[in-house]
């Protein structure tokens, strides 16, 4: 059931109602029972293996003695999961190509093994929980239902926010009171993500997008940089559009979801950009499994914030060492994404970058980018901050290593300047995103307020909003971060 | 309720109420603007559409906005059991009249007219197929659907109208899509995957229309029923493709502006598109030679006394490899050049601009291109049946 269609508005509104018509003590039940109905829309067979991952994962922190030795087997086995279902098919894909070069006559015959929708999300959380628990043992959950529903509760289940079990299950036992203010912030959440995704990401770029990938042969410069812009809006508008609808939904029931964006295109450098992209899940990479590579303790995970650098927070850890946990955790995280080789080298783009960054402030410690956020010159740092980071956008949405290289390689073809391959629109739709983009965030920063009918301004805006959203119901295409 | 807390519910719910009433207000004011006549629809002004035409009582279809559940209709209309059938097919310059007055009509009625008489459907009737900006991939699969359908009448002669304007334009409309769900043309590109070797571009763009159709199909039972219901209680719901295409007209307006676009500039051949759009051009021709079919593929004709709207070395390129394409598979398919067919007086204007028609022209260019493309056929041999 994806987010943008009818059918889950239906369903939303259906258990709605029936969470206000029933009893309290059994509203976590009806959200459990609704979440497997949702995550069995996709295939029922999901389900078993979701169950799995919850049982395997509760009674394992649940068992007396569970010692490091038990937590291992327990991250282990839900590691597994993720990987057979996950990379099964690269693997043997690899396997097939080493044996074919190594001279191996035909290839070994495989299962087509289909990918669990949002497997890499909730086996996430399953991880953290056992390695909280592990950490602290006060964290332990002493429901299964509540467990259950924290690991599935359908608006964070099959594309996040991957939320911390800390965070979530106390909100469970706080969601009965129904709270007009949550109530209308979750509508308001929700027309707004449909509209990003459907109008702006779907309506407005996903043609520019499909089609430069598609030709990506005949690109010229212009169309290499305007290509890399457009898929980092088209994903960005995608997936914030997910993660609106995600916390406009769970709103509706009185929980709150981490945000997961703050503007990422506005980051004043390339740390600060995982400080507001994907923030639940670089805090993740952050937490369980950077800083325990740089040999530091982690005393309180949570789901925000980005990578941690700060001289003195590591453990004393030495420069190569940082370095070296980085590009790991990055290429972990890239291959999370997909099991395929550009999203590995998406995560080292962006572990470079970084790196990069870092020598830089080691050469100019006092110069330190978007330091000086309130000044003009300190914003100018967006400028060289972006233009590193959207090219890296061409390994993520490229099908193949070679176009990816091709296509990087084609920004900076200067000999097809000043040729443009395609529609003008598409051309101009990327240039008014970028420059919408940037007058929204100028005017949260400014804290830019109407004075007065402040409340009717926003009625009509949204009023605009849901009418657009349904004037391009039509172009639905599933969110980007479903497959992963 | 108390007075505190009711005034606490209107202040609280204000701005829901306030947002349904500006929702109503939105739907009403664009539920009035964009009211269309079913039958004839201003393509722009002073240029009318030929949306339906009847020849006594039967009707041929001109297809300007193409709903999915339109698809069966039109196919209905499709004679059969006669012993012969045309097709016209193209993009608006066959339904398009400017300046239309009554009893003008457009150039599939006038072939059919020419060849037939007065009757319906008489021996070869010719049947008119256009759709805006029909792209050279939507062509291709509409030969292909009609060559395949077996019920249709021998010999099956098309009269393809390719304009070097809408190499510009890629993919399948909504409207279409249906074509490419159609088994018979499922099949067909399924197993003809060793073509793919000769026209690569083509069978990638259908490859990735066939991927976003797939996406959609789990979706498709419980969605439709709940997207019906929607659309019969909510108007705007019903009527969104057509807010969603003024939305994208407004947006062409504002890229006009942003460019300095006029439509008498020259524009380039866009790289990305330009490919593709004539390999679907030879997997028409391919088609049709190797089904037996018969084409007459002309390039629309240009107004003339004006420069060519187009850059010349483009243009030039354009009509040769359309001829070679002809001359690659000479077995029932012949190329005409109508560059200059239609003589000035019948090319029109815009009423309140002034400003020239250069796509679209009047009734009598319509007949022109008609006597033109019957004396094609004949002279190619595809008439003697």
């Amino acid at each position: 059931m994806q987010f943008q269609t009818l059918t889950y508005l239906f369903f939303v509104a259906i258990v709605f109602i029936l969470f206000r018509a029933i009893p309290l003590r059994h509203r976590k039940i009806l959200l459990l029972a609704a979440s497997m109905v949702f995550y069995c829309w996709f295939r029922w067979e999901f389900g078993l293996l979701l169950w799995f991952v919850i049982l395997v994962s509760f009674y394992s922190t649940r068992a007396a003695r569970n010692g490091p030795a038990l937590t291992a087997v327990s991250i282990v086995l839900v590691a597994a999961v993720l990987a057979f279902f996950k990379y099964f098919n690269f693997t043997a894909d690899v396997a097939n190509a080493l044996y074919g070069m190594a001279g191996g006559a035909g290839k070994f015959d495989v299962w087509n093994v289909i990918v669990p929708v949002g497997i890499s999300f909730f086996t996430f959380q399953a991880i953290s929980y056992v390695v909280d628990c592990a950490r602290d043992p006060a964290r332990k959950v002493g429901s299964l239902v509540d467990y259950a529903l924290y690991i599935s509760f359908w608006p964070q289940l099959v594309a996040g926010p991957i939320m911390r079990s800390h965070e979530m299950v106390p909100q469970f036992n706080t969601m009965r009171r129904f709270s007009p203010d949550d109530f209308k912030e979750g509508c308001r959440r929700i027309i707004q993500g449909l509209f990003l995704k459907l109008v702006l990401a779907d309506g407005l770029i996903s043609r520019f997008v499909d089609e430069g990938f598609l030709n990506y042969a005949g690109n010229t410069m212009l169309d290499n940089w305007a290509l890399a812009f457009a898929f980092g809006l088209q994903i960005y508008f995608d997936f914030d559009g997910y993660c609106s609808i995600a916390v406009g939904s769970a709103l509706l029931f009185g929980c709150r979801l981490v945000e997961n964006f703050d503007f990422p295109y506005a980051a004043g450098n390339p740390r600060e950009f995982w400080k507001r992209w994907h923030i639940s899940l670089s805090s993740w990479i952050r937490d369980y499994l950077y800083l325990p590579l740089t040999r530091t303790m982690v005393k309180r995970s949570r789901s925000s914030g980005g990578i941690e650098t700060v001289e003195g927070r590591n453990g004393g850890a030495t420069a190569l060492i940082r370095s070296k946990a980085l590009f790991l955790s990055w290429a972990i995280m890239g291959f999370w994404h997909g099991a395929d080789w550009t999203f590995l080298l998406w995560g080292l783009w962006h572990a470079a970058v970084i790196q990069l960054y870092r020598f830089y402030l080691r050469l100019f410690p006092a110069v330190e980018w978007g330091e000086r956020p309130n000044r003009f010159l300190g914003r100018l740092t967006i400028i060289p901050t972006v233009a590193l980071i959207m090219p890296g956008w061409i390994f993520f949405r490229a099908d193949s290593v070679t176009q990816a290289f091709a296509m990087l390689a084609g920004l900076f073809s200067f000999s097809t300047l000043p040729r443009l391959g395609y529609l003008e629109t598409y051309y101009l739709q990327v240039f008014l995103l970028t420059a919408g983009f940037y007058l929204v965030w100028f005017l949260k920063e400014a804290k830019v307020r109407l004075p007065r009918f402040h409340w009717l301004a926003d009625a009509a805006l949204h009023a605009a909003l849901a009418l657009c959203v349904i004037a391009f119901f039509d172009r639905e295409q599933p969110f980007i971060y479903f497959q992963f | 309720m108390s007075g505190n807390r009711f005034l606490r519910f209107i202040i609280t719910w204000r701005a829901p109420a306030a947002a349904a009433a500006f929702f109503a207000l939105f739907s009403a004011v664009s539920l009035n603007m964009y009211e269309v006549n079913p039958e004839e629809v201003a393509l722009l002004e002073g240029t009318l559409v030929k949306r339906n035409t009847h020849i006594n009582g039967s009707p041929m279809r001109n297809d300007v906005y193409p709903q999915p559940e339109e698809w069966d209709y039109w196919r209905e209309l499709l004679p059969r059991g006669t012993d012969g059938l045309i097709v016209w097919m193209g993009n608006s310059h066959l339904h398009a009249v400017n300046g239309m007055k009554e009893g003008d009509e457009v150039s599939s009625y006038y072939l059919h007219e020419l060849l037939n008489g007065g009757k319906w459907p008489g021996r070869a009737p010719c049947f008119g197929l256009s759709y805006p900006n029909l792209t050279f991939a939507e062509q291709f699969l509409l030969t292909l659907l009609l060559t395949l359908d077996q019920s249709l009448p021998r010999p099956l002669i098309f009269v393809h109208g390719f304009r070097y304007h809408e190499t510009r334009f890629a993919g399948v409309r909504s409207g279409l899509k249906p074509v490419l769900e159609d088994p018979s043309v499922k099949k067909w590109i399924e197993s003809n995957g060793e073509l793919a070797g000769k026209f690569p571009e083509a069978f990638k763009s259908l490859d990735s229309e066939y991927r976003a159709i797939k996406e959609l199909e789990k979706e498709r039972n419980f969605e439709g029923f709940l997207r019906k219901r929607a659309g019969g209680a909510i108007p705007v719901f019903k009527d969104r493709k057509t807010i969603s295409a003024h939305l994208a007209l407004m947006m062409r307006n504002l890229r006009d502006f942003a460019f300095g676009i006029r439509t008498s500039d020259k524009r380039k051949a866009l790289s990305s598109r330009y490919g593709v759009s004539m390999e679907f051009m030879e997997l028409t021709a391919y088609v049709c030679e190797r089904y037996g079919a018969k084409m007459l593929m002309y390039n629309v004709p240009l107004r003339p006394g004006k420069e060519s709207p187009y850059p010349e070395a483009d243009y030039d390129r354009y009509m040769e490899e359309m001829e070679s394409i002809a001359r690659k598979y000479p077995r029932g398919i012949v190329y005409a050049d109508y560059e200059d067919a239609i003589p000035e007086p019948a090319w029109g204007v815009f009423y309140s601009t002034g400003m020239k028609d250069f796509s679209h022209f009047k009734a009598e260019g319509h007949r022109i291109l008609a006597e033109k493309a019957t004396g094609d056929l004949r002279k190619a041999g595809f008439l003697e049946f």
